[in-house]
């Protein structure tokens, strides 16, 4: 019974939503890491679902319907389809990601660490500019760990030099900015939601167009070899 | 049909030329993106006369234009219908057309034999093969067709999200597209491309819903996007717009080719097969740059104009100092122009960072005149490639003798983009000009005008290198590809005198409607 | 609480015995968790495994022999497993082990004191190991500094960022005010710096993955390398030590972070009994969850610790993050 009055409570929500927030930017923290590509693909997987968790969670709170649909598209098209696409289209599964990464691990977690308070403090220097709209708590503390996503999905591009860690780095961004619209700009537009994904989709099938064609022309997943164009 | 419908038109008829491009043989595809270009541009052009005195027309809540959509309307419109014109030549007629598959062979030759990766035989007759083939053929027209129905949807929807899933379509299918010679150079380009463009949409996004969260409160949720409501709005959060306003710049700008977000365009454009090239430098780069404006807009009306003005006269700088020096080392004639895409594109946001309506009214004239020209250059360096099998400055020569027609109408075209009158870059750069005087803004102007001269410098150097040198080479006779390469160019160039030297007055007040949109005062 | 089922357990403990029986517990309890844990072990990796009391006859068995000292070796080598056996004596009183009210001596210290005297137990190990000129002890103890500098910031980031969430360094009042309040167990900040913990006791304790602490490998060995040279009582000591250190790090984990129920709330007796007892039951759960993770992982090659460790760095500076700027 105390479960179910703490589980209700305000603070609650937005520990929950904030948790898993923080979660989907610890994925990012392994994405760093990840040296296969089966296990990128993994880390999206479990990325996304955390993402559909929130959304779920917040609809839940709100009684919001739209998000529920949110959630489930998040659901099917973020750790079914997209992986799956993925992970068709690069039929080399197994291969060895290691070597990618521009310095040793170590540095890499520290530069996303202070990437990641950046964002923090972005997020909460926002909250303090900005009057946010018929928003609780919960909304406005979460826009501090999305931003910090985002900024941390850009450094997980920059530093890893293989087609497949950018590839989750971007897709990372864009867990980061769906995050963000369900927690803060809710009641968007259904169809703009809608279109997002069907946006997504197309993306997921491009990226993995171009890096399968990558991986036929250099017989590598790494980008150190793209320097033939300069000047 | 009332202007709704030609809204409707503008998207739906380049859909239904994607849909025929892809189910239909090679004769069929050619037809339906003409006339699905011509139709475009005609559509465009009714839309543009109908908003030119202010006002905006709507088909429901999804689709609505104004001054301002109208003027990139007809740049990206008159590009779509040029570029089909001109893929015809450059492809070769049909499947059926005889000797011109040849040429076809020849470009991939070219395109071998420019990213250095010619050495393998096997490699090269593949590529070959490729190029002729009837896969390379669809994937080019169909993906043409998606690509500039992506833009144009992205021109006349009124909800920002939804421009905002345009644009990212625009995106990835341009990078197919960018991708499609099947070379080493390509499949980089496009790579930089994706992956550059698509982390400055993410931050787009973002900047689209940092909006919503400021509109909101003051419209509803149902109207918080839509872009007739929000260019009227007042009274939002200033913090909030700003943070919006920056990530709108940095995210729409990275594909507008801003410095220093730029850097995946000169790879992008010179990599591309040449039409694409033409339709990413003329049409993208403005289409992108319209979204920017849209959210310009909203930020002058509730932040006031020395923000904004600031933020894009920075990266207007930025860009166009950038580009003018790499403008002086280039050896590849598309880089060259990609280049100068960056450099026209600074020459804009400094016009827009000036603000005043004169400089208003020259950054849309110079939005409508560098698609004209840049179109007609890349157009011109497709030729050239074809006609001499490279596109590296060093490796031409009496451009003028061996392609009389494309070498003089590329002349024209270098000369435009070089702001020489009687072209309608020379008007449009006057007027930025003139409206940084008018505006106090006399050190801008002279970095402009210092900036602008190093890049004519380089511009006009490489060229006369390529088009007046005597022949050196002999390349077989005088001679050109195709006479559908020719008169898209000779459009351009018709299109350039014309509006520098005597534009109608319908367009000119189109330009002036959609200035006085941008100055925030438009009561309506 | 009329009905009292016994007259001795209706007593009333003066606060000094309940501290007596606090450091009792940890004292002979310690060796018990040990060998349900190892025999815990073993039955998920199919073996019969050794009775649950084995690690009192070891420690029996030890006692009874005579201690050898290494050639050249100081005093040093028979001080250090003295000086870290008392130190494990001294922190039970500083933590929360079986009441929920602060005992007289838990004002001794706070929870870096009792974090520095921990420290001070393994210093002393690690000084008697190097002083026996064995070369596996002494890369033992080199190794258990080196990764133990990496370690400590951890430590430090977890106490401070629980420090800021409850507003005071006092394992007790710590441990009540997440008792206190539902929501502070699931306040991000509190979850991150419990797993960070947990990542911590995972390393410090000497388990996969950081070290496969029932292996015979010397080369891959830390903790278990610095006993190498020690026999006898000296060495029972040891074992003993390091029980009681896992225990330890076992009860704040559980009474400070994770599960702070089941303590006594009064001095009775009984209360005191049945808070020994779910102690007991609580250490036991969790000692098979860190048997289980030593099963279901492998162990890192050496200089991927430093990665471990600045993983688990990066969670507890996260929930300090977390925390400052009002998300937590």
């Amino acid at each position: 019974m105390a479960a179910a009055t703490v589980l209700s409570s305000p603070s609650t929500f937005t520990s929950v939503v904030t948790l898993f927030g923080v979660g989907v930017l610890v994925t990012e923290f392994l994405m760093l890491r990840a040296h296969l590509l089966r296990s990128q693909v993994r880390l999206y997987m479990v990325q996304s679902f955390l993402v559909a968790a929130v959304a779920l969670v917040t609809g839940i709170e709100q009684g919001n319907s739209g998000l529920y649909v949110v959630s489930v598209l998040s659901f099917i098209i973020k750790v079914v389809i997209v992986p799956m696409v993925i992970l068709r289209l690069m039929s080399v599964d197994s291969a060895d990601l290691s070597q990618s990464a521009i310095m040793k691990l170590p540095s890499m977690l520290y530069i996303a660490l202070v990437t990641a308070a950046c964002g923090f403090f972005i997020g909460v220097s926002f909250r303090t500019a900005s009057v946010i709209g018929r928003g609780t708590a919960a909304s406005g503390n979460a826009v501090s760990v999305d931003i910090a996503i985002v900024l941390v999905a850009f450094i997980l591009i920059v530093l890893r030099r293989d087609v497949i860690s950018q590839v989750a780095g971007f897709f990372s961004l864009e867990n980061g900015v769906t995050l963000f619209s369900v927690s803060v700009a809710r009641n968007m537009p259904f169809i703009t939601e809608v279109a997002t994904f069907f946006d997504l989709l197309v993306a997921a099938v491009v990226f993995g167009l171009l890096m399968r064609l990558h991986h036929m022309k250099t017989r590598t997943l790494s980008t150190h070899v793209l320097d033939r164009l300069k000047g | 049909m009332s202007a709704g419908t030609w809204l409707i038109g503008i998207v739906v008829v380049p859909v239904m030329a994607t849909v025929l491009s892809y189910l239909f043989t090679s004769v069929v595809r050619r037809v339906a993106t003409v006339v699905s270009g011509l139709v475009t541009l005609a559509l465009s052009v009714m839309v543009a006369l109908r908003v030119a005195d202010g006002g905006r027309v709507a088909a429901g809540a999804l689709f609505g234009a104004d001054s301002l959509s109208g003027i990139f309307l007809l740049v990206t419109a008159f590009l779509y219908a040029a570029t089909a014109i001109f893929s015809i030549g450059y492809l070769g007629g049909s499947r059926g057309m005889g000797g011109l598959i040849a040429q076809r062979g020849q470009i991939a030759q070219a395109v071998w034999q420019s990213t250095g990766a010619g050495k393998d035989g096997d490699n090269e007759e593949a590529s070959r093969q490729w190029a002729v083939s009837d896969r390379f053929d669809k994937r080019f027209f169909t993906g043409i067709n998606i690509f500039c129905g992506a833009m144009s949807a992205a021109l006349v929807l009124s909800n920002l999200s939804l421009v905002w899933v345009a644009i990212e379509i625009t995106t990835v299918v341009s990078a197919l597209l960018v991708s499609l010679e099947d070379t080493d150079g390509a499949s980089e380009a496009a790579w930089k491309y994706v992956i550059i463009a698509s982390m400055g949409l993410g931050l787009s996004l973002l900047g689209v819903l940092v909006l919503y969260i400021a509109a909101v409160p003051v419209l509803g949720s149902s109207h918080a996007l839509q872009i007739g409501y929000l260019v009227h709005v007042h009274g939002l959060a200033r913090g909030t717009v700003e943070l919006a306003f920056v990530l709108a710049v940095i995210g729409f700008g990275t594909k507008m080719g801003l410095a220093p977000m730029h850097t995946w365009l000169p790879d992008a454009h010179s990599e591309a097969p040449t039409p694409v090239s033409a339709l990413l430098s003329g049409s993208l780069l403005a289409v992108s740059f319209y979204v920017i404006l849209r959210f310009e807009q909203v930020t002058i009306l509730n932040v006031g104009n020395v923000f904004p003005h600031d933020v894009l006269f920075v990266f207007g700088v930025l860009s166009l100092l950038i580009a003018a020096l790499f403008l002086l080392v280039q050896r590849d004639v598309k880089r060259m122009f990609a280049y100068s895409s960056v450099e026209h594109m600074g020459i804009i946001a400094i016009g827009a960072g000036f603000g005043v309506p004169i400089a208003l009214a020259g950054v849309m004239l110079h939005v409508v005149s560098h698609g004209l020209a840049k179109g007609t250059a890349f157009f011109g360096a497709g030729s050239f490639k074809i006609k001499f099998g490279t596109k590296d400055i060093s490796r031409i020569s009496g451009g003028l003798t061996a392609l009389p027609w494309s070498g003089s109408l590329l002349l024209a075209a270098v000369a435009a983009l070089s702001a020489l009158p009687p072209f309608a870059l020379f008007r449009s750069e006057f007027m930025i000009v003139d409206g940084g005087l008018s505006a106090g803004q006399d050190l801008g102007v002279v970095v402009l005008l210092v900036l602008v001269t190093v890049a004519f410098a380089g511009l006009s150097w490489n060229t006369v290198k390529i088009i007046l040198s005597p022949d050196r080479l002999e390349v077989a006779g005088r001679q050109e590809p195709s006479v559908w390469m020719v008169v898209p160019m000779l459009a351009g160039v018709v299109g350039l005198i014309l509006l520098g030297l005597h534009p109608p007055a319908d367009f000119m007040r189109l330009v002036d409607s959609a200035a006085r949109e941008l100055t925030g005062r438009v009561a309506r | 609480m009329s009905g009292r089922p016994g007259w001795c357990f209706a007593v009333n403990l003066s606060t000094y015995a309940v501290q007596l029986i606090q450091v009792m517990t940890v004292l002979l309890l310690a060796p018990l968790l040990s060998g349900a844990i190892a025999r815990f072990e073993a039955r998920l990796q199919g073996r019969r495994g050794p009775r649950v009391l084995q690690p009192y006859y070891d420690l029996w068995k030890l006692f009874t022999k005579e201690t050898l000292r290494p050639n050249g070796s100081s005093t040093l080598f028979i001080a250090g497993p003295v000086v870290a056996f008392c130190c494990y004596l001294i922190v039970p009183m500083l933590i929360p082990v079986l009441t929920s009210f602060p005992l007289p001596l838990g004002y001794m210290g706070d929870i870096l004191g009792g974090g520095f005297i921990l420290g001070l137990g393994g210093f002393a190990v690690a000084l008697s190991a190097a002083d026996t000129q064995s070369p596996y002890a002494q890369l033992g103890s080199s190794r258990a500094m080196s990764f133990g500098a990496l370690g400590e910031p951890i430590v430090l980031f977890v106490v401070f960022s629980v420090g800021v969430i409850t507003r005071t360094d006092l394992p007790y009042a710590m441990a009540a005010t997440i008792r206190l309040s539902g929501s502070a167990m699931l306040a991000p900040a509190h979850v991150l710096a419990a797993i960070a913990f947990f990542l911590v006791v995972l390393s410090e304790t000497g388990r996969i993955p950081v070290e496969t602490h029932s292996g015979t490998l010397e080369l891959g060995m830390i903790d278990e390398a610095r006993a190498f040279e020690h026999s006898g009582p000296a060495m029972a000591l040891l074992t003993w030590g390091s029980a009681m250190k896992q225990m330890i790090l076992y009860t704040i984990l559980i009474n400070v972070f994770v599960a702070p129920w089941g303590l006594a709330s009064s001095t009775s007796a009984m209360a005191v009994l049945l808070a020994v007892l779910s102690l007991l039951g609580k250490a036991l759960v969790l000692g098979c969850v860190f048997a289980g993770v030593d099963d279901s992982f492998a162990k890192l090659r050496l200089f991927k610790i430093t990665e471990y460790l600045a993983g688990s760095f990066l969670i507890a500076v996260l929930a300090l993050l977390v925390y400052l700027v009002g998300v937590g």
